[in-house]
C-alpha cells in the first residue's frame, strides 16, 4: 500500500472513531422542562420557580448559563458539585436555569449581560444580590450561607419588600459574618 | 440626509455593471462594456466606502432615528466607541465585510489591469462573493429606521437615549478587534476566488497570484485571534485567554486549514503535481469556514456575546456554505476524472515506469519516506486537517443533536484539549523534525530520540495537575474511560517536541545569518524559522497558565482597609484604597447640570441620581437628586424613598417655582411623573488598589475594577505582568461589609502573546520579502 493512502486511511478512521466517541460520551445538560447542571435539577422557567418559592417561602436561585460557556462548566464541575454547596441549594433554595440562548427576555429585566450570573431573588421576585460571573465554591457557599440565613430570620416581616426602591437587602447580614474565608 | 440605502442599492448596481461587462468579455469575447468595468468597480468600492462614513456619522451624532445606532450606542457613550460601536453588530460588520471584498477587487483591478484572462476570472467570483455581502447588508441595513421596524411610533418620535453598548465591548482591545476580523475575512475572499478559477480553468498562475494575500488574511486572522483572546483576558475576568467557546474556535478553524493550505501551496509551488487539488480545496475551504465563522458568531444556532439575536442572514449563510461545497465537489470530481484520463493515456507510454515506482515505495524504509519533503508536508497537513476536524466537530455536533433530539449536550474545555493535545503534540514532533538541518542520519536518530522522550514522558507524573485532564477537578471522577486515558497523558511530553521545534529553528536561524544570504531571502527563511518558534512558545504558554494556575480566595473586611491579610500558602494581599462608585456624571438620561442650566429646553425630561436629602414641599414629598456633579429637586405625590436611593426619575421642568405653603423657591423643579429604580441601569464602578504578596515580598500591583453600565456590568481586573508569570487579581463588586477578591497566579501568559508577535513579524518578513518581486515575474 502506499504511504500516503494508508496515512489518509488513518487519518480518516481516527477522525470517524472521533466523531462517534465525542457524541455518546457527552453528558445532557438539560431538556425541554428541566436542566441538570452540576448534579442539581433545576426548573427551565421562573414562574413556576417563583410559584414554588412563594409556596414554600424559600429564596430563589436564577442561574444564568449557556451550552457554550466555558466558565458556566467550569462553576458546575467546581461549584454547584461541591458537597456543601449543592446541600445547600437542594434545601434552602428553589433552583431556577435560565439559558440565554433562549430567553433573553428574563436575562435582560435582570440585567444579566454575560453567562454564567448567578441571581438570588426572593419569593415575590425582588432581587437580594447577584454574582456576576464565576466564583469558587468557598465564595460562593459564603453568600448561599448568607442569603439563606438572613432569608429565614426576615421572611415574615420583609414579605412587602416589593415597594421598597432600594432592594438590596444583604445590608442586613452585618451581625451574620461568617467564618472568614482568609 | 442621505439615505444609506439608496447608496447600497446603487452600489449594487455599479457591482452588476462591471459583472455584466466581464461577463460579456467572458462567455463572448466582446470587450464593448470593459471601458466602464474599472469604473464601475471603482465606483462600488467608493459608493460603499462613502457608506460606512454615512453610518459612522449617524453614530457620532446618535441619531437614534436610525435602528442600528439607537441599539448600540447611547448619549452618555464616550466618542472613541461610537465609532467602535459601529460594528457591534450584524449589519455594520456586513458593510465593511463587503466594502473590504470590492477593496481588494478594485486593488486588483488596478495593480494587475485587465487584460489577463485570469485577472478577470478571478473579478467576477470576487465581485459575486462581494455582491452577496452587500445583499445580506441591504437584507439587515444598517440604516433601516425605527418608524420602519416599529410601525406603531408616532412619526417624528425621537428617542431620548439609545440602548447602550454592551459593557463588555467598552474597551480598548474590542474596538480594535472587529475592523481585523473582517479585514481577515474580506481578503480571504482572493484565495478563495483564485483557487475555484483554479479549479475551473486549470490556470496555474493561480497559487502565485494568491500567495500575498493568503499571508495578508493570515496575518490579520492571527490578530482577530489574538486580540479576542486578549479581550477575554482582560474583560471577561475570569483569567482564560482561550476558553474553546464556538465563536473562538470558529475562528480558530480557518486559521488552521489557511495554514495547511499555506503548507500545501509552499510544495505545489516547487512542483505543480503536489497538492494540485489539496491546496486549492484548502483555500475553498477556509473561504467555506469563515462564513461558517459568521454564521456560528452571529446567527441563532449557537449563541454568545457575539450575537445579537435573531438574523435572516443567518440562512443566507447556510445558503453559501452548501452552494460552495457542492461547487467544490463537483470541481475536485470533474478535475479528478480529467487527471485519470491523462493518467491513462500516459499509462500507455509509460506503464512499466509507474510501477517501478509503486514497487520502489514498497521496499524503501518509512524514514526514506519521511525524508521526502512533499511527505512530510504531507503529514503536516494530514494532521492539520485532524485538528481542524476536532475543533469543527466540537462546536458542531451539540447544535446537531440540540436541533434533532431537543437536548443541550455538553462539550467543555476538556473535550478540546484531550482531543487535541494527541494531535498537536505529533504536530509539534514533525514541525521540528521538519525544521531540522542536518544530515539524513542525525535527523533520523533525532526524531526517534524526540518521540521516544516524548512517548516515556507521557506517564511521568509529578502531581495531579501535571495531566492533560487536571486530576483534582471533580469533572475528572466524572469521565468516561477513554477520557481518563488521554486525559492522564503527562504535561511533561509537551517538552521534548516544543524544545525540539526551538532547537531546530535556532539552529537553522544561526546557519542562515552565517550563510549571509540576500536581504530577501535572510527575511524570508528567519520569517518562517521564527514564526515556528511562535507556535511552540504559544503551545507552552497556554498549556502552562491553564494548567498551572494558582487561585486563592480573599475577603478584605472594609475595616482592613490598608493592612496586610493573610492568605494560604504564604499569598497576603493588602487593599491600600477602595472607591466605590467613582463613575459619577454617568448616570443614564440627561445631565441635571444641563436641565438646571437651560429648563425650557427640557419641558419633559428624565434624569437619574442618587436621593441626598428628603424634605416635605407642602403636599408633595420633595428629595434632592444628585448624579455627582449637580443636583436637582424633585417633588413627588409620594414614595416609599430614602436618602441613598438611586432613582431615574421622568417628569416635567418648572422654572422660578415658589411653594406658596412653605415659601421655598426653586430655579428649576421637577415634578416626577414616574420613579424606577436603577439598579441595574446606573454607569458606576468600584475601584479597588491594592498589592499581592508572597512570602513577604510583592509580586504584584495595581486596580481592580467592576463597573454597571447601562448595558450590564464588566469586571476589569487587576493583571500585572512579568516574563514568568501574571497576578491576575478578579474584584466583582463589593459586599456591604467586604471586598471579595479571587487572586490568580498565571504562569507564563506572555509567552503566549510573545508567540503571536512572532507570527506577525514573521509573516511581514516573509511577505516583505516578495513585494514587488512576485507581481511583475508573473504577469508580464
Amino acid at each position: 500500500m502506499k504511504p500516503k493512502k494508508l496515512i489518509n486511511i488513518v487519518a480518516i478512521v481516527l477522525m470517524v472513531g472521533f466523531a462517534y466517541a465525542a457524541i455518546n460520551i457527552a453528558p445532557v445538560l438539560s431538556d425541554e422542562e428541566n436542566t441538570y447542571l452540576g448534579g442539581l435539577v433545576w426548573t427551565n422557567f421562573l414562574d413556576e420557580g417563583l410559584a414554588a418559592a412563594q409556596e414554600q417561602h424559600k429564596p430563589v436561585l436564577v442561574y444564568f448559563w449557556a451550552v457554550w460557556c466555558q466558565y458556566c462548566e467550569l462553576f458546575e464541575t467546581e461549584t454547584l458539585h461541591d458537597s456543601k454547596v449543592n446541600a445547600a441549594l437542594k434545601n434552602d433554595f428553589i433552583l431556577v436555569a435560565v439559558d440565554l440562548d433562549e430567553n433573553r427576555e428574563v436575562a435582560s429585566r435582570f440585567g444579566v449581560s454575560y453567562p454564567p450570573h448567578e441571581l438570588f431573588l426572593d419569593e415575590y421576585g425582588n432581587i437580594i444580590t447577584r454574582i456576576p460571573g464565576y466564583v469558587d465554591a468557598d465564595t460562593f457557599y459564603s453568600v448561599v450561607s448568607d442569603v439563606s440565613s438572613n432569608y429565614n430570620s426576615n421572611s415574615n416581616s420583609n414579605s412587602n419588600s416589593n415597594t421598597n426602591l432600594n432592594s438590596n437587602s444583604t445590608d442586613n447580614g452585618d451581625d451574620q459574618v461568617e467564618e472568614a474565608v482568609i | 440626509m442621505i439615505d444609506g440605502n439608496i447608496v447600497l442599492y446603487l452600489s449594487m448596481l455599479t457591482a452588476a455593471v462591471a459583472l455584466f461587462g466581464l461577463l460579456l468579455k467572458e462567455l463572448r469575447n466582446d470587450d464593448v462594456y470593459m471601458g466602464i468595468v474599472p469604473w464601475a468597480s471603482r465606483a462600488t468600492f467608493v459608493l460603499l466606502g462613502f457608506d460606512l462614513l454615512l453610518l459612522t456619522y449617524h453614530f457620532i451624532t446618535s441619531d437614534f432615528t436610525i435602528m442600528y445606532v439607537w441599539q448600540f450606542t447611547s448619549l452618555s457613550l464616550p466618542l472613541v466607541y461610537k465609532f467602535a460601536a459601529v460594528l457591534a453588530g450584524q449589519s455594520g460588520t456586513l458593510l465593511l465585510w463587503s466594502l473590504i471584498i470590492f477593496m481588494c477587487s478594485t486593488w486588483i483591478a488596478e495593480t494587475k489591469k485587465w487584460d489577463n484572462p485570469f485577472v478577470r476570472q478571478v473579478q467576477i467570483v470576487t465581485i459575486i462573493t462581494g455582491m452577496f455581502f452587500t445583499v445580506l447588508t441591504i437584507m439587515e441595513s444598517p440604516f433601516a429606521t425605527i418608524y420602519a421596524l416599529d410601525s406603531t411610533l408616532p412619526p417624528g418620535f425621537i428617542p431620548q437615549d439609545g440602548n447602550g453598548l454592551n459593557a463588555l465591548l467598552i474597551n480598548p482591545w474590542m474596538a480594535i478587534h472587529p475592523p481585523t476580523v473582517f479585514i481577515a475575512y474580506g481578503v480571504a475572499t482572493i484565495p478563495f476566488a483564485a483557487a475555484l478559477v483554479y479549479l475551473l480553468t486549470g490556470k496555474r498562475e493561480w497559487e502565485a497570484f494568491a500567495r500575498q494575500w493568503t499571508r495578508l488574511t493570515w496575518l490579520f486572522l492571527t490578530f482577530t485571534i489574538a486580540l479576542g483572546g486578549l479581550w477575554a483576558y482582560l474583560v471577561l475576568g475570569w483569567g482564560g485567554f482561550w476558553a474553546w467557546d464556538p465563536v473562538e474556535t470558529s475562528s480558530l478553524i480557518p486559521w488552521i486549514t489557511i495554514t495547511a493550505y499555506m503548507h500545501a501551496a509552499s510544495q505545489y509551488r516547487k512542483d505543480k503535481n503536489v497538492f494540485n487539488i489539496g491546496a486549492p480545496v484548502l483555500a475553498i475551504i477556509t473561504m467555506i469556514l469563515v462564513v461558517y465563522a459568521a454564521l456560528v458568531t452571529r446567527s441563532g444556532i449557537f449563541e454568545s456575546v457575539h450575537a445579537f439575536g435573531d438574523s435572516p442572514s443567518g440562512m443566507m449563510f447556510l445558503i453559501f456554505i452548501v452552494a460552495a461545497v457542492l461547487v467544490t465537489i463537483a470541481l475536485v470530481a470533474r478535475k479528478i476524472s480529467h487527471e485519470k484520463d491523462k493518467d491513462n493515456d500516459n499509462d500507455n507510454d509509460s506503464d512499466s515506469g509507474d510501477k517501478n515506482e509503486d514497487e520502489d515505495e514498497d521496499e524503501i524504509s518509512i524514514y526514506d519516506y519521511l525524508s521526502k519533503k512533499s511527505i512530510q508536508f504531507y503529514i503536516t497537513v494530514v494532521l492539520l486537517s485532524i485538528l481542524t476536524f476536532i475543533s469543527f466537530w466540537g462546536i458542531t455536533f451539540p447544535a446537531i443533536i440540540q436541533l434533532v433530539k431537543h437536548m443541550k449536550v455538553g462539550v467543555g474545555v476538556e473535550f478540546f484539549n484531550i482531543w487535541g493535545y494527541p494531535a498537536f503534540i505529533a504536530l509539534m514532533v514533525m514541525m521540528g523534525y521538519c525544521l531540522q538541518r542536518g544530515d539524513y542520519k542525525f535527523k533520523k536518530q533525532s526524531l526517534i530520540a524526540v518521540s521516544a522522550a516524548t512517548v516515556l514522558l507521557s506517564f511521568v507524573s509529578i502531581g495531579p495537575e501535571f495531566h492533560v485532564m487536571d486530576h483534582t477537578s471533580n469533572f475528572w471522577t466524572a469521565q468516561p474511560f477513554l477520557y481518563k486515558l488521554i486525559g492522564s497523558i503527562s504535561l511533561l511530553s509537551m517538552m521534548p517536541p516544543i524544545m525540539y521545534v526551538i532547537g531546530a529553528a535556532l539552529d537553522r536561524m544561526f546557519v542562515d545569518f552565517k550563510a549571509k544570504p540576500s536581504g530577501k531571502v535572510l527575511a524570508r527563511k528567519t520569517g518562517i524559522n521564527i514564526i515556528h518558534i511562535g507556535m511552540a512558545l504559544i503551545l507552552f504558554g497556554a498549556v502552562m497558565s491553564v494548567s498551572f494556575t494558582t487561585s486563592i480566595g480573599a475577603d478584605v473586611y472594609l475595616n482592613q482597609i490598608g493592612e496586610v491579610v493573610f492568605l494560604d500558602d504564604g499569598y497576603a494581599v493588602k487593599v491600600d484604597e477602595y472607591l466605590p462608585e467613582s463613575g459619577s456624571g454617568v448616570y443614564p438620561g440627561d445631565k441635571i447640570s444641563d436641565v438646571k442650566r437651560n429648563p425650557s429646553a427640557y419641558p419633559s425630561t428624565q434624569v437619574s441620581g442618587k436621593i441626598s436629602e428628603i424634605q416635605s414641599i407642602g403636599s408633595y414629598t420633595g428629595f434632592k437628586l444628585s448624579d455627582g456633579n449637580d443636583y436637582i429637586w424633585v417633588a413627588t405625590g409620594g414614595a416609599d424613598i430614602a436618602v441613598g436611593d438611586e432613582l431615574t426619575v421622568s417628569g416635567s421642568v418648572m422654572r422660578d417655582f415658589e411653594s406658596s405653603s412653605t415659601g421655598m423657591v426653586f430655579d428649576a423643579i421637577i415634578f416626577a411623573s414616574d420613579l424606577s429604580s436603577i439598579s441595574a441601569g446606573t454607569d458606576t464602578s468600584q475601584k479597588v488598589y491594592l498589592e499581592v504578596f508572597k512570602d513577604g515580598k510583592r509580586i504584584g500591583k495595581g486596580v481592580s475594577e467592576y463597573v454597571v453600565y447601562k448595558q450590564g456590568d464588566a469586571t476589569h481586573p487587576m493583571v500585572d505582568r512579568s516574563l514568568t508569570h501574571d497576578v491576575y487579581v478578579i474584584f466583582q463588586g463589593a459586599s456591604s461589609y467586604s471586598i471579595p477578591l479571587t487572586i490568580l497566579i498565571k504562569p507564563f501568559v506572555n509567552e503566549v502573546w510573545i508567540g503571536v508577535i512572532l507570527f506577525s513579524v514573521g509573516i511581514m518578513l516573509i511577505a516583505g520579502s516578495e513585494m514587488n518581486l512576485r507581481r511583475r515575474r508573473e504577469f508580464e
